[in-house]
């Protein structure tokens, strides 16, 4: 009976896994850059619709040590594009830096492909500009091609 | 004994569930990678699949609805049957001439065939957009200087190139003409000198007229049959739906990131990422500011999702919250239009300057190239027979209006301009193709 059982379970796992390839639950919810020289980590997260298409979405940004210590952000700037197509971002987000943390808030990728964005991070301390490309497409979760930590 | 036998019975029937198993997965994977052409040989990755799902309707798609936001009435049948009633009423203008209908032609998916409106007088007149699945876009007008159906609909009433009529006017119409329904629905029509209860009734017409807009939704293509019998999704008892060979080249095309990426802005399944573009379409005057004019007009607009006329609390209007707004891009961009019914929309583009498809498929080929200028499209650089097969795909999305023949008719009271013969080729299935549109043609190159 077990052995039923297991192929029944099978059965219901795989008829669960739709056309596109990947089920709504297991698009991610955040990302995370790291930089060894920089002793530092950025967390970008959304509550909906993390880097969708054509949705409009809301970032909670943290930054760290690798260690995982919370460093407060003092000022927050967002930019980005679709270099191929020459094209800045869609909306104009807004950057909200409270105590409890920063939020982007109104990004919206109206295209597939890839886009590139950029995160200027002000500290008490230090100020780091945080730049990665990511390329969207249909379904699928987002692939992150390239990250990349300057000072300021 | 018994015991033994069990075990054998419990064995059968595993190894038979265990082949079904495997058959099942067999067919799953021959399905999803797509055997579905003409000549049976079309190959889908799992990629393209939900590019194309995502495009089509009746796969569970379900697009949203901007006009719900801002319009509580957008639902309501009442209210729906009364902007019925307005939207083809010519009382509901000064000259008594004109209503909606008069540029909104159902049997040409709710546009005129007109390059633009002959009443429109302005050095920069565009052409009439298609009101068919119009509730599903956050921004109305090629500048986008309305945010719903509603208030679109108010600025037509009051501009003298349209309707030409004053608020007063028209809640003076409606006391006369109108008044059992429109109370009905919204209470006791306003005093003549209250203004700002007039101000509220005169937005209660727009909204009237926005259900019945709101109303028009396209109408799954042959394009949508064939993806829903794809992905599996197609109701048991319809047909499948075969592409030609042609219409299979045409739509990888549309989808390809190397050659036609038209996906990039025509996508969801209106085709359209709401978006304005700047590709240099010559227009009569080059004086258009396009969005970059629209975006500070909508901004201004009292009808606006965050004005007090609305319905929408403050964090549904995350599109004019965030604008986009004061940059060079938005120079001469327009509406990224839907592809939907395209056979009953010409003439094409923000000027109309394009009578058929191919010349605008021609244009995308070779556009406009002017040093300093922005423009968001590159040279599809194709030859003759690829914008050939994606006209073909294109003409696979005409699917007619997803919605009962009496809301394409005028209603019984509606003034005799539009014989039912005319507005009667609509069907809920699809149109009749009309005959080619009157276009004055210019030469991209000027």
């Amino acid at each position: 009976m077990n052995v039923l059982k297991a192929l029944i379970l099978l059965f219901i796992v795989f008829s669960r896994v739709n056309a596109e390839g990947v089920t709504q639950s297991q698009l991610p919810v955040s990302e995370r850059f790291y930089s060894d020289r920089l002793d530092l980590q950025v967390e970008i997260r959304a509550v909906e619709h993390f880097m969708a298409i054509n949705q409009l979405q809301h970032w909670n940004v943290s930054l760290m040590r690798l260690d995982g210590t919370p460093i407060v952000i003092e000022s927050l700037t967002f930019d980005g594009g679709m270099p191929a197509h020459r094209h800045g971002l869609p909306t104009t987000p807004k950057v909200v830096v409270a105590e409890s943390g920063a939020e982007i808030r109104g990004i919206r990728f109206s295209m597939p492909g890839v886009w590139r964005l950029v995160l200027g991070i002000e500290t008490k301390d230090t100020g780091v500009i945080l730049q990665f490309e990511t390329d969207l497409r249909y379904g699928q979760a987002p692939s992150f091609i390239s990250a990349e930590f300057r000072e300021l | 004994m018994q015991s033994d036998q069990h075990k054998s019975i419990l064995w059968l029937f595993t190894t038979v569930l265990l082949f079904l198993l495997i058959l099942l997965v067999g067919i799953k994977e021959y399905s999803s990678s797509g055997d579905s052409d003409v000549a049976g040989e079309t190959i889908w990755s799992h990629e393209e699949l939900a590019l194309l799902r995502s495009l089509a309707l009746s796969t569970g798609n379900k697009p949203h609805s901007f006009e719900q936001q801002t319009n509580k009435f957008a639902s309501s049948p009442a209210a729906a049957a009364f902007g019925h009633r307005l939207f083809f009423d010519t009382d509901l203008s000064r000259s008594g001439a004109t209503a909606c209908a008069s540029c909104h032609h159902p049997d040409k998916a709710f546009t005129d065939g007109l390059v633009h409106p002959a009443t429109h007088l302005q050095p920069a007149p565009r052409n009439t957009p298609t009101l068919v699945g119009a509730a599903h876009s956050p921004w109305q007008f090629w500048d986008g200087r309305s945010d719903s159906l509603w208030s679109q609909a108010l600025e037509a009433l009051e501009s003298p190139l349209d309707h030409g009529m004053s608020r007063s006017e028209v809640i003076q119409l409606i006391k006369k003409k109108y008044r059992t329904d429109y109370e009905a629905l919204f209470g006791m029509l306003p005093a003549s000198d209250d203004s700002a209860a007039i101000d509220r009734a005169f937005t209660n017409v727009g909204k009237a007229i926005g259900a019945y807009i709101a109303r028009l939704e396209p109408a799954p293509g042959r394009f949508d049959r064939y993806v829903a019998g794809l992905v599996g999704s197609l109701d048991s008892a319809a047909p499948v739906e075969r592409l030609t060979r042609t219409e299979i080249a045409g739509l990888k095309l549309f989808i390809s990131d190397e050659k036609g990426q038209c996906i990039s802005c025509h996508n969801g399944p209106l085709f359209t990422n709401n978006e304005f573009k700047s590709i240099n379409v010559p227009d009569f005057s080059g004086s258009d500011r396009g969005r970059l004019a629209g975006a500070e007009e909508v901004l201004r607009n009292a009808f606006n999702c965050l004005g007090e006329f609305s319905d929408s609390e403050e964090e549904s209007c995350g599109d004019l919250i965030y604008i986009k707004q004061n940059d060079p891009e938005l120079t001469a961009a327009f509406k990224v239009p839907t592809l939907r019914n395209l056979s009953f929309t010409a003439p094409y583009m923000h000027s109309g300057i394009f009578p058929r498809l191919a010349d605008v498929l021609r244009y995308y080929n070779h556009p406009l190239q002017r040093a300093g200028d922005h423009l968001d499209i590159v040279p599809l650089d194709m030859f003759p027979h690829e914008l050939e097969q994606l006209e073909a795909f294109l003409m696979t999305l005409d699917g007619g209006i997803n919605v009962d023949l009496k809301w394409l008719k005028p209603p019984d009271n509606g003034r005799q301009q539009f014989s039912n013969s005319e507005v009667l080729r609509a069907t809920q299935a699809g149109f009749q193709r009309p005959e080619a549109p009157q276009v004055v043609v210019i030469s991209s190159q000027h």
